[in-house]
This record gives C-alpha cells, sequence and structure tokens, in this order.
C-alpha cells in the first residue's frame, strides 16, 4: 500500500544542511514568480474587492440580469440570473472558499501531525492501531461517504467540512510518523530522556519543531488538491449552500446559462485554475529546496538515458 | 490456489460486512427518517405510520437484525420514494452505463499515457516529455466538472458537433470518457515514463542491446511488461478516488449512470438507494483489485498466488 505515496519522502531536515542554503542568494525561477503572482492576484482580489463601495454579493436587480461582462460601468464583470453582481459574487466565493479550506487543511495538519508522532514517537501497538486507520481510510473515498452522510443527515457546508477534517489527515500522520521514527533514536532526543525530561517534554520541544516544517511544506502543497475537492463537492450540492456562493457552487449555477452566459461559468473557473496552478507552481519550490536529493537526480538519470 | 482463493474471499465477505454495518450506522444517525420524508408539518399520526411501515418503530439491533437478514435474502430494501421498488434494482439498472464510462475513460486514459511514454522514451527527447508533464500539469489544476464545461462548450455550444447531455449514442461517450481520460492521463503517463526510464538502466536492458536488438524491440519488448506493473498496482489502489471522479463527471454530462442516481438520492433523501449504491461499489472495488492480483500473477512469473 505505501508503494505508491503521492507524498514525496521528505527526510528530516537536519539543521546542518538547512543553514548553507539559506545563506545563499536564493535564486526564484520565473516560473515560480508567475505562480505568486497568479496566487496574489486571486487573493488580493477575494479579500480586496470586499472592501470597495462597489461590493454588493446580494442584493438582485432582475431588470439586469445576465449583463455580460464589460457592458454595464456598475458591474464590470457581468450580473448573473438573478441580476447579482458578478464581481461581488466571485470575491466572496474566494473568501468563502479559501477559508474553508485553510480551515481544512489547518485541522488535517495538526491532527495528522498528533497522530502520526504519537505512533512514530511510541510505535508498538499504538503505532500498529493508529496506521491500520490510516489504511482504512485511505480505501474510503471521501466522496462516497460524504454521498452516504449527506443521504442521512442532509447535505450541509458543516458536514463537508467534517468529513474532509476527520478523513484527509493520513497524507500528514504518514510523514509525521516517518520524521518521528527516524528522529526517536537520535542522540539530541535520547539525551534529555536519559537526563530525566518527560516525554511530553521532549516530544514538544525536539520533535514537534522538525515535523512542523515537514507539515507547512506538505500543507501548502495540499491547499490545491483540496480546493479541487470542496469545489467539487460545492458543485455537486453537497457543500457550500445556496445563497452563500463558492467557487464550485458559481459554477453549477453557472452551467444552466452555459449557451446564453458562459462566462458565469468560466470566470470561476479560471479563478480556481489561477488559485490551484500558481499553488503548484510555488509549492514545486518548497518541496525541491526542502529535499536535495531530488534535484539532482532527475538531470544525471536523463544523461544517462541520452547517451545510450 | 484454493488456499488464496478461500483467503480473498473472506477478506471480501468482510468488507462487504464492514460497508453494510458502517452504511447502516450513516443511514440511523439522522434520528428520525420519517419526519425527513414526510413535508414539514405533517401530522404526528403520519409520521409515526411511516415509521412503522419502514420498521423504525423497532429497536435499533433488531432493525440492524432484520436488515442483514435482508441482505442474506437478496432483499436490499426497498426505495424511500418509489414505493415497492427495489433499491437494488434501482442501482444495478444504472451500473452498466457507468461500467461503460468508467472502462472507456480508464483505457482511453493509459492508452495515452502508455503511447505518451513511449513516443518520449523512443524518441529520448526531453522537450516533448516537459511539453507532456506541463500539459499534465495544468490539465491537472483544471477541477474535473470544469473540464467537461469547457468541452461542453466548445463542442456542443459553439461548434454543435456532440451532445451535451445524457447517453444519446455513440457520440455521447466521447466527452464524458475524454474528460476522466485526460484526468488520468498525467497520474498514468509520468509513472510510465519514470518506471520506463528505470528500466532502461537495468542489465537485462543493457544486455539487449548488446545483442544487437533495436531501441523499438527494446523498449516494447522487454521494457514496456516491466513498466506495465506498477500501472496495474496504481490503477488498483487509485480505484477509489477513481469512482469519485465518475460521480462527478456523470453529473456533469447528466449520464445516466451509479453516481448520478447516488446523488440524486441525496437530494430526495433515498437511503436505501445510497446504501444498496455502497454495496455495489465495494463490491466493484473487490472485484477489481482481485482482477489486479490475477494480472500480476499473469504478467509477473515471480509472483505466485498464496
Amino acid at each position: 500500500m505505501t508503494a505508491i505515496d503521492q507524498i514525496p519522502d521528505l527526510a528530516p531536515t537536519a539543521a546542518g544542511t538547512a543553514i548553507p542554503r539559506a545563506r545563499r542568494m536564493p535564486r526564484i525561477p520565473a516560473l515560480q514568480i508567475i505562480g505568486a503572482v497568479m496566487l496574489v492576484a486571486v487573493v488580493l482580489f477575494s479579500f480586496g474587492y470586499p472592501l470597495l463601495p462597489a461590493f454588493d454579493p446580494y442584493t438582485q436587480h432582475l431588470s439586469l440580469a445576465l449583463t455580460a461582462p464589460g457592458v454595464d460601468a456598475h458591474h464590470l464583470l457581468g450580473t448573473d440570473s438573478l441580476g447579482r453582481d458578478e464581481a461581488s459574487r466571485l470575491a466572496l466565493a474566494g473568501r468563502v472558499t479559501l477559508g474553508i479550506v485553510v480551515a481544512i487543511v489547518v485541522v488535517n495538519s495538526l491532527l495528522g501531525m498528533s497522530i502520526g508522532i504519537v505512533s512514530g514517537y511510541l510505535g508498538g501497538k499504538i503505532d500498529n492501531l493508529l496506521m491500520g486507520l490510516a489504511d482504512v481510510q485511505l480505501a474510503m473515498p471521501v466522496i462516497l461517504v460524504l454521498i452516504a452522510l449527506a443521504a442521512a443527515v442532509g447535505p450541509s457546508v458543516w458536514l463537508m467540512i467534517g468529513v474532509l477534517a476527520a478523513t484527509y489527515w493520513v497524507g500528514y500522520a504518514r510523514v509525521a510518523r516517518s520524521v518521528s521514527l527516524g528522529l526517536r533514536e537520535r542522540d539530541f532526543v535520547l539525551a534529555p530522556r536519559i537526563q530525566g525530561a518527560s516525554g511530553f517534554w521532549t516530544v514538544r520541544r525536539h520533535i514537534v519543531p522538525n515535523v512542523s516544517v515537514q507539515m507547512l511544506i506538505l500543507a501548502v502543497s495540499d491547499i490545491g488538491a483540496v480546493i479541487l475537492l470542496t469545489s467539487s463537492f460545492d458543485f455537486l450540492g453537497l457543500g457550500v449552500q445556496a445563497p452563500m456562493p463558492s467557487w464550485g457552487l458559481l459554477i453549477s449555477e453557472g452551467q444552466k446559462y452555459v449557451r446564453q452566459a458562459p462566462y458565469l461559468s468560466i470566470l470561476p473557473g479560471i479563478v480556481i485554475f489561477l488559485v490551484v496552478a500558481g499553488l503548484h507552481l510555488v509549492s514545486q519550490r518548497f518541496t525541491s529546496e526542502s529535499t536535495p536529493s531530488r534535484k539532482r537526480s532527475p538531470r544525471t538519470t536523463q544523461k544517462k538515458g541520452a547517451r545510450r | 490456489m484454493t488456499r488464496y482463493l478461500s483467503r480473498r474471499l473472506v477478506q471480501a465477505l468482510a468488507t462487504i460486512f464492514a460497508v453494510v454495518t458502517v452504511a447502516f450506522a450513516f443511514g440511523r444517525l439522522s434520528g428520525s427518517p420519517a419526519a425527513l420524508l414526510l413535508t414539514e408539518n405533517a401530522p404526528k399520526s403520519q409520521i409515526v405510520a411511516l415509521n412503522h411501515r419502514l420498521g423504525f418503530d423497532k429497536p435499533l439491533w433488531l432493525q440492524y437484525v432484520d436488515y442483514l437478514g435482508g441482505l442474506l435474502h437478496g432483499d436490499f430494501g426497498q426505495s424511500y420514494r418509489q414505493v415497492g421498488v427495489s433499491s437494488m434494482s434501482l442501482v444495478l439498472e444504472r451500473l452498466p452505463a457507468s461500467l461503460l464510462l468508467g472502462a472507456v475513460g480508464l483505457t482511453a486514459g493509459i492508452l495515452l499515457a502508455m503511447v505518451a511514454g513511449l513516443v518520449i522514451q523512443l524518441t529520448g527527447s526531453r522537450g516533448l516529455r516537459t511539453t507532456a508533464l506541463g500539459i499534465g500539469a495544468v490539465r491537472q489544476a483544471i477541477p474535473d466538472f470544469f473540464f467537461g464545461l469547457l468541452l461542453v462548450l466548445i463542442f456542443s455550444v459553439t461548434l454543435g458537433i456532440l451532445p451535451s447531455l445524457g447517453n444519446r449514442g455513440i457520440t455521447s461517450v466521447i466527452m464524458p470518457a475524454l474528460t476522466i481520460a485526460t484526468g488520468q492521463f498525467i497520474l498514468y503517463m509520468r509513472l510510465i515514463d519514470n518506471s520506463l526510464t528505470e528500466q532502461s538502466s537495468m542489465d537485462y536492458a543493457r544486455t539487449a542491446y548488446a545483442r544487437g536488438d533495436s531501441r523499438f524491440r527494446v523498449v516494447l519488448g522487454e521494457l514496456l511488461p516491466n513498466a506495465f506493473l506498477p500501472v496495474m498496482t496504481v490503477a488498483g489502489i487509485s480505484l477509489g478516488g477513481f469512482l469519485g471522479g465518475l460521480v462527478i463527471v456523470e453529473n456533469v454530462f447528466a449520464w445516466p449512470g451509479m453516481g448520478q442516481l447516488m446523488l440524486s438520492a441525496v437530494y430526495s433523501r433515498d437511503f436505501p438507494v445510497v446504501q444498496s449504491g455502497l454495496i455495489v461499489v465495494a463490491g466493484l472495488f473487490i472485484v477489481a483489485n482481485f482482477a489486479v492480483d490475477l494480472c500480476y500473477a499473469l504478467i509477473d512469473p515471480r509472483v505466485r498466488l498464496r
């Protein structure tokens, strides 16, 4: 099961290798800058636009329904089927989607980190039990769990958040476990234990700081995946419920008017693309920075292949 | 072999039992399903009557035993909404459409990835690899439901050459299958490319080259069978996520499959249909993983089924 882990095998960052790397002036490749610009543009729009006086995501102007972008000066990105300002809805949807996603990722990483550290540091039966639990969760497709629960208690945004928070921690737990497993026998962890420090103190002082760096890297590259996931659920009606907008929900509302007003689904689609692609470009830098070995290997293998 | 088969059978039954139990527990979470099925201001007597008809007035453990007993007789419970219709027959009616779409989409995706991987390996072109990976990464940043919608915009709305909704003959399968195939493409292309590169530095590959075999022959005859092993493993493991993606694609294109049925059952609170759907999905999961194991044993002589 573990053979095809999507998560790159992140080795614990020994302080010795990290410092000289940081001292060098880092050369930031163009792709990463483009990624950061895409990301910042969406975040700025989502959180900046609501500060402007034009922000009004709920008022309906039925006479202006389905105005195309650029036609009405008051509604630069057009209006939806109820005449609500599309730019405002898009910005609010951004705040809603990003808020939900960040909340889920934070809960997942903290939960996964705690479970992984306990599992890796204590080992033994607890380790077997927790990792068994993780395997069970991996075998269950999140969407089917959500469909089953939504059929029973009714779909709601809290249900979606709850299901994702409860099931999506496995990746974090695995990395946290492998890192703390590797640290457990190291001298700087063993020494305070021998001097009488409690297990809890040792974990907090020596394991948590090392693991949390990895968790942060994982979290950044995970945000894109969670955006795609929650947007899909919103699109299916299993997440955010109208009249509150979210990117996925806006696309689903726009789908009904795909012939008359294609911009209603295209605009939120572009926004999702910008964030996810931007995050992908930015997080590639993180993962390659944290795992130095990955930087060298592709090039050498390619050269070998080319010679043949 | 018999020992292997009996062990797999026990595992399969345990999985089904776990799914059935979890689904049952979920179904009773809401407390009084009858109240949800009726209109908001339904009189109390009506709720009580419906509770009685559906057996919700019995103690929970008895409901569970009744349900398990029913399963043994092939009774998967009746739909709440279509009275008298077995929920399982509703699901099975939709199963072929889902299987068709899933099979066409996955096969197309893997074939596409294989062709790309082989061409890259045969030409040794770095630019081609970068292009394929780039296209794959761009596709990965577009959610399936939006990609499907873009296809509809281009091929149905603008060009008017493909039907946008439902299942109206062979052309209907093109866009949903394309959505699935392009989504799967990057996963398998990366995998095939990596394992082909890895295999090409193995001793047996060098030996074949030393024999004077052409590059074409070595890559296709020697490397590809070995590179295909991880593809099967990943296909088996990622089946869960794949079925989840199928639910989404079916709903974008109103494809009359299981996923669409289960989602509409969510909206109408028809829990037995969802329950039967979950059992069928679990069954698919078991069959697919069994098939992967068998294929493994067929392709790789080192693997013995025990």
